[in-house]
């Protein structure tokens, strides 16, 4: 494996997160991961040396998700409704309230409309900064900052209040 | 001095000059309410970040290092071959699809031969199976898209991910449907609740142009395999329909 391959299976386990967030199943999150990971290789004569490849792997992702997995999954969901909280309430990986808090943390941001859960997943739970995450989702600085404000109001609301303590 | 959710949230997130955050701290500290508005927004961050701890956690599967690895490799233009059910051995060789898969799935970071091996098979299924079961008897599972599409996708042109190809009834009784997704095409039968891989194989690639016509995008070495396995013709439209209706079983 060269050094693209290897900073690319770094950036896994950060990829794999952003797929729950964005995917919410199990199934999707690693199907959406996997399309990332192809993509990403696929195009790595795209990727400029010396720039973030992170940023770039995350645009992948979203874009990923807003082409071909969200689609699929919405038809899927017809007939098959998900199971709330199973994505990350996997048992023996942590103590029962680090698994119910998780749940909670999941049904939170998939009930957001889904240019706040970007924007959120981007800046709070992955930790971009605003010039990145505005210009990985395409979107003024200005909307992003709203749409994070929107979104960490409703999460504060919905986790601060529901007892989901850290 | 009051400041807005979208101030607080920039001081949290580390986006604000020195001159604001001093200003905000300053404040802070003898007003009860801002501070907790603070407290309020630290606490979310943390409790977000905190939630997918165990995602983070857990270890790189075959699945995706394969996927990672394997394009590192010369693709190969032969079939991959799968055992199907476990309990077939020699006998089937000569006529079913059935090749030995690596039997051990050692971590990439140990990167020998073996896991390089392991990982160039993998490259050329890329997209079409679900994550590697371990152990010599495993069976293949299709991705959930693909599983999808077996399961209700009528044979033919289709606009989505998935295309299938065409449906048949082995000699073993089971319904077996050909697929193609992305750069895989393979032939799955169905086991009981579930597909089972049988074989695969790259699909036509954008260079072969001239051989998609509208007969069939699917590799010779498939529609090989469908020839050692198939009991009779394939499904007409109807046949497939009722077999899909009655759950394939």
């Amino acid at each position: 494996m060269d050094a693209f391959q290897t900073d690319l299976l770094d950036l896994l386990p950060r990829l794999r997160r952003m797929a729950r967030v964005l995917a919410w199943e199990p199934a999707d999150a690693d199907d959406l991961t996997q399309l990332t990971l192809e993509r990403a290789l696929v195009r790595r004569d795209q990727w400029r040396e010396g720039t973030r490849l992170d940023s770039w792997v995350f645009r992948m992702m979203k874009n990923a998700w807003i082409d071909e997995v969200r689609s699929r999954q919405r038809k899927a969901r017809v007939l098959a409704p998900p199971a709330l909280g199973e994505a990350v309430a996997d048992p023996g990986s942590a103590t029962l309230d680090t698994r119910l808090g998780a749940m909670a943390v999941e049904r939170a941001l998939a009930a957001l409309p889904e240019d706040q859960r970007l924007a959120v997943a981007m800046v709070l739970i992955e930790g971009l900064s605003y010039q990145e995450a505005s210009e990985l989702l395409d979107i003024p600085m200005g909307t992003l900052t709203s749409r994070l404000a929107r979104g960490r109001a409703a999460l504060q609301t919905t986790l601060l209040n529901e007892g989901a303590q850290p | 001095m009051t400041f807005d959710d979208e101030t607080l949230g920039a001081y949290v997130d580390g986006e604000l000059d020195q001159t604001a955050i001093a200003e905000i701290e300053a404040a802070a500290a003898t007003d009860a309410v801002l501070a907790a508005r603070i407290d309020r927004a630290r606490r979310l961050k943390a409790l977000l970040g905190g939630a997918f701890s165990s995602v983070m956690a857990e270890p790189a599967s075959e699945r995706f290092t394969c996927v990672v690895a394997g394009k590192a490799a010369p693709a190969s233009a032969e079939i991959i071959r799968f055992q199907g059910k476990p309990p077939v051995k020699d006998k089937a060789k000569s006529k079913a699809p059935a090749i030995a898969r690596p039997a051990s799935s050692p971590g990439w970071s140990g990167a020998g031969l073996g896991a390089m091996a392991a990982c160039l098979a993998a490259g050329v299924i890329i997209g079409v199976i679900a994550p590697w079961k371990t152990g010599e008897e495993a069976a293949l599972s299709p991705s959930r898209a693909v599983t999808v599409a077996l399961d209700r996708q009528a044979s033919g042109p289709n606009a989505g991910p998935v295309r299938i190809g065409l449906s048949f009834k082995a000699r073993d009784g089971a319904y077996c449907r050909t697929f193609s997704a992305g750069a895989t095409a393979g032939l799955a039968c169905r086991e009981g609740q579930a597909w089972t891989v049988r074989a695969a194989a790259p699909a036509a690639t954008s260079a072969d142009t001239v051989y998609r016509t509208a007969a069939s995008d699917t590799p010779q070495a498939v529609l090989d395999a469908v020839d050692a396995m198939i009991q009779g013709a394939p499904l007409d439209a109807q046949a497939e329909a009722n077999a899909r209706a009655a759950g394939w079983k």
